[in-house]
């Protein structure tokens, strides 16, 4: 997990809305146990069919939808957190997740809002989650075109756990 | 060197070496099942699903490959170079894929339309269907092309001249709104000196051909992952496109996989919602899931907190206002009754009839009446026990019941649902007579309006679009891959749900119409500050200028490339849209609606081009009542100057009915 300086404040921000553990149907009664037995960490990237890592530095394609909007995809692989149950992505024990794009100096340009969104567990053990639209809040592409921002995640799960993580990219416009 | 040979010997035996567990007996079809279908420790087979109701078809019958092979390598087709794995292929282009070796297309997808004679279209097996499926509306695309090349005069004329790849009708006989030949929509490369028709081309060709079964799709979306050819229907995806399958080989990580790998008519709505929650919307409306953009002022809406189709969560409301009891956007009856679109579209309207056509009007033939009946009569079948559409269709699914009545058994579920029919229904109410019954002078609404006309509950309509194409960037062709200058993006300036215009359909019959293209366009090019004036992103590394600036279409034979065409909304309703939504009340304060409903404008979406002149959206008529935008569909009309007239002259109560005031046009 790379730490910024924006992960402490996306932790904050995050543990006002965790709480603690709400009633669910699904949870294996050893699910926080389990979850634990691995350091939690998050390791953001994007794409929005495969994960794609992102380094610092990297350029970060905005993508325009057929309606209008703009948006990147946010994509980001977990460990040590419970991740939650496919068969019913509505529900609330499902992890909580934040992605969120800033400017240098704090502007939130982009933000998913606080999405309930179950993590896909892979046949070999990594667990996941692709190709979420984080929506920008522009007008035009060139409000944001080759601007230095950073992307941010963070996960809550059921058991209270958090991860953050975060990459400064240059968005550029896609080909 | 003892390491390096026993890692040799390890890779010797992973390459020869069939799958583990017990023993698996010689199989009269394939060894491929030793691997996909493997016994357990109980000697029972588990893993892939037969692909195929009612038959038993070999692995090989369809994928090709090497059935009596004992090594993957051996049995598999060979992967072809250049092509990494057959997720690339699952995502390529239709001009792509017409380089992939046959025999691999077949390995990937024995169903994909370049290889479906030797397959699912085999003399003995669906071989008629495979005469039709491939000219198809579906396959084609033709129906989206057409009209915006009609609207800024590329053609001449409405028919499909173009779609995603050339073909030719063998048996072409002249049939209406068909053509002969069609070929392959190929935009130009874009400059500075590029035309307005150049540009729509562009946007065609890099913006729409998403949706065709001549290819997967680039299944890079959620919601949208699909198959090709046959299989684009028959074989299902889930909205993330992960396979569930048992398959121990099967890669359950990664879109796009079917959930399994079985072929099937009971397609769910879902699955043709891959493609047709995009166009009219009608995936999406059946359901009753409207589109955001533009409410966030609605203070109560309930939103789907998915993703789906390239749209956030938030995108998707199922309900406007969520503090009252009312659903402003309630799903088609149909729906609500368990019913899916496959239980009414079937046969020709999916497959086509061979006929390569521009528009949905000529080759969907189901109506309304093919189950319902008219007032005067019901439906019967015919002398063999077959019913069938006003076109002559059999409806496979429609017999007579348990009950002595009409049923349509559903194919989702084979839940039987009785057949109203309208004959049989008499309220007895003033408003039903003067709606279902005949007057003095024999005139009724049954006779020349179609039932959705009023049985419609809402219907989304965006009006107003703003298409920028910019060569800042470029833009990836649907149709062969490459990338040229010219990134299209678009604006919708206003999704409501209340635009309800009446337009003349191919049949003769008033029907509902859609606002469709009302496009503004504009072009950017490159821009040199220190020679020329910049109008975009001035203050960026990439600077550029503005060759169009929301520009107006217009048509050959002089009319404004405004698109109106008919639409069905598939949000069926056993209640019907207020009477003075047509006709004027007493006091006539509902002067602006009907003007809305015939076309003569109400002035409600408005929006000016690049100079200034402003636009009524919802104007579609002059003062003589003549077409003043183009007509998307041949065939298709205005509402006829005489019959709007006579529209005019009954008073009906005040429903209580107003249209949402929208807000001025602000520029995106």
């Amino acid at each position: 997990m790379t730490q910024h300086a924006i992960a402490p404040l996306l932790l904050a921000s995050t543990l006002l809305f965790a709480g603690c553990p709400q009633d669910s149907n699904n949870p294996p009664a050893d699910a926080c146990e389990q979850a634990a037995l691995e350091a939690p960490s998050a390791n953001l990237g994007t794409g929005s069919t495969l994960f794609a890592a992102l380094d610092d530095g990297d350029d970060l394609e905005v993508h325009q939808g057929a309606q209008g909007g703009f948006h990147v995809w946010g994509t980001v692989r977990v460990a040590g957190l419970y991740a939650g149950d496919r068969d019913h992505p509505s529900d609330p024990s499902n992890p909580e997740v934040v992605f969120q794009v800033m400017t240098t100096d704090g502007t939130v340009v982009g933000d998913t809002g606080s999405l309930l969104r179950p993590l896909k567990v892979r046949s070999d053990g990594q667990v996941e989650l692709v190709g979420e639209i984080v929506p920008l809040f522009i007008g035009s592409i060139d409000e944001v075109a080759f601007q230095q921002v950073t992307l941010a995640v963070s996960i809550t799960d059921f058991c209270g756990t958090t991860v953050v993580d975060s990459r400064m990219v240059r968005l550029i416009p896609s080909t | 060197m003892h390491i390096i040979a026993l890692l040799l010997a390890v890779i010797a035996l992973a390459l020869v070496s069939g799958c583990p567990g017990p023993e698996q007996p010689a199989d009269p079809r394939s060894s491929c099942r030793r691997c996909h279908q493997p016994l357990d420790e109980a000697g029972d087979a588990g893993g892939l699903l037969e692909s195929h109701a009612f038959t038993v078809i070999a692995c090989v019958d369809c994928h090709g490959g090497d059935g009596t092979a004992q090594t993957k390598v051996a049995a598999h087709v060979v992967v072809p170079v250049g092509i990494e794995d057959p997720t690339q292929v699952r995502g390529m282009s239709s001009v792509e894929l017409d380089t992939v070796p046959l025999e691999y297309v077949r390995w990937v997808n024995p169903s994909d339309y370049r290889v479906s004679g030797q397959t699912c279209g085999k003399t003995e097996c669906h071989e008629a269907r495979n005469q039709t499926a491939p000219s198809s509306i579906m396959t084609t695309m033709a129906g989206h092309f057409n009209k915006p090349r009609y609207y800024v005069g590329r053609q001449t004329t409405r028919d499909p001249e173009q779609g995603v790849r050339d073909q030719h009708d063998d048996s072409f006989d002249g049939a209406a709104s068909a053509v002969e030949d069609m070929t392959t929509l190929r935009a130009p490369d874009l400059n500075a000196d590029s035309s307005l028709a150049d540009v729509v081309d562009k946007y065609l060709e890099d913006g729409c051909p998403r949706c065709h079964v001549w290819n997967f799709g680039p299944n890079d979306t959620v919601g949208d992952f699909r198959s090709s050819g046959c299989a684009g229907c028959h074989m299902l995806y889930a909205n993330d496109g992960l396979s569930r399958s048992a398959d121990p080989n099967a890669n359950v990580d990664d879109p796009p996989h079917p959930i399994n790998h079985r072929l099937t008519v009971a397609i769910p709505d879902s699955q043709c919602e891959h493609c047709h929650y995009r166009g009219n919307r009608i995936g999406t409306m059946y359901r009753g899931v409207r589109e955001a953009a533009r409410i966030a002022e609605l203070p109560n809406i309930h939103a789907l907190d998915e993703s789906l189709h390239g749209r956030p969560s938030g995108f998707f409301v199922d309900d406007e206002d969520s503090t009252n009891s009312v659903d402003e956007t309630p799903p088609d009856v149909h729906q609500q009754a368990g019913m899916g679109c496959v239980d009414c579209h079937s046969g020709v309207d999916v497959h086509g009839d061979g006929n390569l056509y521009g528009a949905h009007d000529n080759q969907v033939g189901v109506e309304c009446i093919d189950c319902h009946g008219t007032e005067d009569a019901v439906v019967a079948p015919d002398p063999g026990g077959v019913f069938r559409t006003s076109r002559g269709e059999m409806m496979r699914n429609v017999r007579v019941g348990d009950a002595g009545v009409p049923v349509m058994v559903s194919r989702l579920d084979g839940v039987q649902h009785p057949l109203t029919q309208i004959a049989d229904v008499d309220l007895g109410t003033p408003e039903y007579d003067a709606t279902h019954g005949r007057d003095a002078s024999g005139f009724s609404h049954l006779d020349s309006m179609e039932c959705y006309a009023c049985h419609t509950a809402w219907t989304q309509s965006c009006p107003g679009c703003h298409v920028t194409v910019d060569l800042r960037s470029n833009g990836r062709s649907l149709i062969d891959g490459t990338e040229t200058p010219g990134r299209t993006g678009g604006t919708s300036n206003w999704v409501v749900t209340d635009y309800f215009a009446l337009g003349m359909g191919v049949d003769g019959m008033l029907t509902p119409m859609a606002p469709q293209e009302k496009m503004f366009i504009t072009m950017v090019v490159p821009c040199d500050p220190a020679t020329e004036t910049c109008t975009d992103g001035v203050d960026t590394p990439a600077p550029g200028r503005r060759i169009f600036d929301q520009v107006v279409r217009h048509t050959t034979d002089g009319r404004l490339g405004f698109g109106f065409a008919p639409v069905v909304p598939h949000t069926t309703s056993s209640t019907s849209v207020p009477c003075d939504r047509c006709h004027l009340r007493d006091d006539e304060s509902n002067r602006n609606i009907v003007n809305e409903t015939l076309g003569i404008g109400s002035g409600r979406f408005q929006i000016p081009d690049g100079e200034g002149t402003m636009y009524d959206l919802t104007q579609v008529v002059d003062d003589a009542g003549v077409a003043t935008v183009g007509l998307g569909h041949q065939g298709t009309g205005v509402v006829p100057p005489d019959v709007a007239a006579r529209v005019l002259v009954p008073r009906v109560p005040n429903s209580g009915l107003t249209l949402r005031d929208v807000g001025p046009w602000t520029a995106p």
